[in-house]
């Protein structure tokens, strides 16, 4: 790893671009993270360009309902060896109380998961590729603030991810959409 | 030798063709077009390019999963007909 910076970051560079907020709750997608590889995430663009899925396994389109469906990322420094991780969080809701939701919860859990999901500027983002996620936490409720089940999926305290998420990008992203989709 | 002339003839090897791959346009001779469930435009370059046999895939897996979710009676999606050509 580089131990001093080598390179600037220019205005030109996407600092001054507007940039639509928020990910696509009907553009998400699950997978057991054992049945997908990506290829190496470039250092320089932080895009990896590929994935391959093993044998017959796919992946799973997963629609949340569009309030709350956010991600987070933190990343730590361990303070006695110095070891860099990251915690990806992503939330998202079911909309309602319903025995489909319930048992949509319970299938989740125990799970290790990737996910990819595009963002609303258009962008497909990879999180949970090193360790995975699971399902951290799960609250349901009937107000209208929190109708329904809300989930947060998150690495484990002992399994962090060793990398931050990344750009998935194959040639654009009608291509990667469509490679994507026919990987269900 | 006449003879094994005409049978040499007989069993010369079989010139086989390679397989043709399909080719896909746009119906009507678009230049982009937005499949229903796609939320990104294909171009005439992506039906045409490398990687057209996955937005094939991706488009009947569409149509699929709209078939899927049509209301009982209602008559069966084929966008996939619709919009695109096969060559």
């Amino acid at each position: 790893m580089a131990c001093s910076i080598a390179a600037g970051r220019a205005a030109a560079s996407g600092c001054g671009t507007a940039t639509k907020a928020g990910l696509n709750e009907l553009n998400a997608w699950l997978v057991n993270r054992a049945d997908i590889a990506f290829g190496a995430v470039s250092a320089s663009t932080g895009i990896s360009a590929t994935f391959t899925m093993s044998g017959v396994t796919v992946v799973y389109p997963y629609a949340f309902d569009s309030r709350g469906f956010q991600f987070d990322e933190t990343m730590t420094t361990d303070q006695n060896t110095g070891a860099i991780t990251h915690k990806p969080v992503v939330t998202g809701r079911f909309i309602g109380l319903s025995g489909k939701n319930r048992a949509d919860v319970e299938l989740l859990k125990n799970t290790n998961l990737c996910m990819i999901v595009e963002a609303k500027s258009g962008l497909f983002l990879v999180f949970g590729a090193t360790a995975g996620l699971t399902l951290d936490t799960n609250t349901a409720g009937s107000t209208a603030e929190n109708l329904g089940e809300i989930l947060t999926l998150s690495t484990s305290e002992a399994n962090p991810e060793s990398e931050k998420y990344f750009q998935l990008l194959d040639t654009d992203a009608a291509t990667t959409l469509a490679l994507i989709v026919a990987a269900e | 030798m006449a003879k094994g002339t005409d049978t040499n003839e007989a069993e010369a090897p079989q010139v086989t063709s390679p397989t043709m791959a399909k080719k896909y346009k746009i119906k009507g001779g678009a230049e982009t077009l937005n499949y229903p469930g796609f939320k990104h435009p294909v171009t005439k370059a992506h039906l045409e390019g490398e990687k057209a046999e996955v937005f094939i895939k991706a488009f009947k897996k569409l149509d699929a999963k709209a078939n899927a979710d049509r209301a009982q009676g209602t008559p069966e999606i084929n966008n996939f007909d619709k919009f695109i050509e096969v060559g």
